[in-house]
């Protein structure tokens, strides 16, 4: 059994997430994870990632591609750039299991749009997104890392236009 | 059969005009991507005569397995009956016209209209007509009220098609001069099958569904719309799980790479889209973690046919299906201006478990409405819908490559890799089905 982590810690932790990617400093994003960490968004919730399509299945090295792709280019998908807003809620911070120290789970609405030029398709329509998130964090040298970082969203295995940033 | 509106011609509708054709330029006019009415007489006169994919056989492996697709606009189930039959009936009740089934898949001895509550078996029989006594004749015939099956079947290699028209060419006539290159996708398999359990990717977008169709096999785009992910690739390798034929870490090399390969344009519409291996890809490869199933593929096909199908090949089997990457790609017309696209990828049977992963991966790094590759075509999907509401320039160019196709005795045309071939045989058939 690992170390406990607060309820307060909990949500510090989540919010922090929240504004790294709001502020798209996905850079700094990245440093949370944990060096073998996994950001995951299964289409079929009660699925292994190898027995069904996820929407994301990135271990570090694919959550580092993700970076690079958005951080050093302007794919047509993000031309121009989702802006969001994240709200998180429903914090709980349990014990940890499989190899996890905590595990924070948490309800999020995460509002995305692209502005541009608004009258055209695709771009200026406020698209919002529910979750049910999981967060295994790992203790590292009394810093908390995301081990693996869990997101089913309410419109999983519908069709969902342009997911292309991070959620 | 009681007229309607759509029997009758428009007034002043020639579909034949929207395609212009001569013997140096190809032209399609901006109302076959904007018109609604066009739109209502593609779903009768396209698909409501072509052969339309509805699904895989590995998709319903038990008795009582049922998935739900379309025909253009109408719902369809294909279900497996209690005798291991495949039926695929209109998701519709005859009594007042309700759907019968309400999820994507699942199993079920039975479908209840949940309106009145009429019974239809697996296999679309009608067994029961709720409150029957007094309100129907005793000995109503309900051999006459099942499900309507739609009339042609044709179940190719596990693959699933249907047709409306009960007298539509028949399947393999239809597939034509294409039929070798669905082999091939087929054939990568080391026991010629493939397995679709992976559910699906599904994305929409706002632009007509022809452009998911005409770009599953266009190799003009790439260089423009996936630029980022050729960068990454030259950046982080892959380790990661390859997409298609681009192994080479070098970025000039992949853009040259993608010069080489060709087009190839059908009869009834088919195109074709290839990129070749290059030696020292197929080398890497056979030295590589999966060395043993291209050793295998080579033992089985011969080396030179083995190589040949390890190239990146995009088959558009008119109007809806692409086979590309170890996908199925369907597309389902929604509105004029309204599509989705689902993407299924495939187990190939009998090959390395580590090869099926591996191709999983690269799969899921290109693929899926949060990768890093097919986001960026549907975005320009939308894009180019936008652009169209210009309606005064009437006509798009898809003349690319004319000068250089050649065509040999039996219709088929082939272009370079660049070249808009498989786009002009694909409104070449459109432009016969709506003029029929």
């Amino acid at each position: 059994m690992g170390e406990a982590i607060s309820r307060d810690e909990a949500e510090d932790f989540l919010y922090e997430e929240a504004r790294l990617l709001d502020e798209r400093l996905y850079d700094d994003w990245l440093t949370l994870f944990t060096d073998d960490g996994v950001y995951w968004l299964p289409i079929d919730d009660k699925a292994a990632p190898d027995k069904h399509l996820s929407l994301v299945y990135d271990n570090h090295l694919r959550i580092e591609e993700r970076v690079y792709r958005l951080t050093q280019y302007s794919p047509p998908a993000q031309t121009p750039p989702s802006r969001t807003q994240h709200f998180v809620s429903n914090v709980q911070a349990w014990p940890g299991e499989n190899g996890a120290d905590a595990v924070l789970h948490s309800a999020q609405m995460i509002y995305e749009m692209r502005a541009g030029d608004y009258r055209q398709f695709e771009l200026g329509d406020p698209r919002s997104f529910a979750a049910r998130c999981e967060h295994h964090l790992r203790s590292e040298g009394g810093v908390w890392k995301i081990a693996l970082k869990r997101m089913v969203l309410l419109n999983r295995d519908v069709p969902i236009p342009n997911l292309t940033f991070i959620i | 059969m009681v007229s309607t509106l759509l029997d009758q011609a428009a007034p002043g509708i020639d579909p034949a005009a929207y395609i212009d054709e001569t013997p140096d330029d190809f032209r399609v006019h901006g109302a076959v991507y904007t018109d609604p009415y066009l739109f209502r007489m593609e779903m009768q006169k396209v698909f409501g005569k072509a052969w339309v994919f509805i699904g895989h056989e590995s998709e319903i492996p038990n008795s009582g397995d049922y998935k739900t697709a379309t025909i253009g606009l109408r719902p369809v189930i294909m279900s497996r009956a209690d005798d291991g039959g495949i039926h695929v009936l209109l998701n519709r009740c005859r009594h007042r016209g309700s759907v019968i089934c309400r999820e994507v898949k699942g199993n079920s001895k039975n479908f209840m209209c949940t309106y009145h509550g009429w019974v239809y078996g697996n296999d679309g029989k009608l067994l029961g007509i709720a409150k029957h006594k007094g309100g129907y004749p005793d000995d109503i015939n309900k051999d006459e009220l099942g499900l309507m099956a739609v009339p042609r079947v044709y179940n190719y290699r596990g693959l699933v098609f249907a047709n409306m028209d009960a007298g539509a060419v028949d399947f393999l006539d239809y597939l034509g001069e294409a039929k070798p290159f669905l082999d091939i996708h087929l054939d990568r398999s080391l026991v010629g099958e493939i397995d679709v359990s992976y559910g699906a990717h599904r994305t929409e977008y706002f632009g007509n569904w022809k452009f998911q169709s005409e770009n599953s096999t266009d190799g003009y785009h790439g260089d423009t719309v996936h630029e980022s992910f050729f960068k990454l690739v030259a950046e982080f390798g892959n380790r990661g799980g390859q997409h298609g034929a681009y192994t080479q870490g070098d970025f000039k090399k992949l853009i040259e790479h993608r010069t080489a390969g060709r087009t190839i344009g059908f009869d009834n519409g088919h195109g074709i889209w290839e990129s070749p291996m290059t030696e020292d890809a197929i080398l890497a490869m056979k030295n590589g973690p999966h060395g043993e199933y291209v050793k295998a593929l080579e033992d089985l096909r011969g080396e030179r046919k083995a190589h040949q199908m390890l190239n990146s090949m995009n088959l558009l089997i008119f109007p809806s299906l692409a086979i590309l990457h170890g996908q199925l790609r369907v597309v389902r017309p929604i509105a004029h201006d309204r599509t989705e696209v689902d993407i299924y990828f495939y187990d190939l049977n009998g090959v390395p478990d580590s090869y099926n992963e591996f191709r999983l991966s690269g799969y899921q790094r290109f693929f899926g409405p949060a990768s890093f590759g097919s986001p960026d075509d549907v975005e320009i999907f939308s894009v180019n819908q936008t652009g169209l509401q210009a309606e005064e320039v009437e006509w798009l160019l898809l003349s690319r490559g004319m000068a250089r196709e050649t065509m040999d005795n039996k219709g088929v045309r082939t272009g370079d890799p660049t070249d808009e071939t498989p786009q002009r045989a694909f409104h070449r058939a459109w432009k016969q089905m709506m003029a029929a």
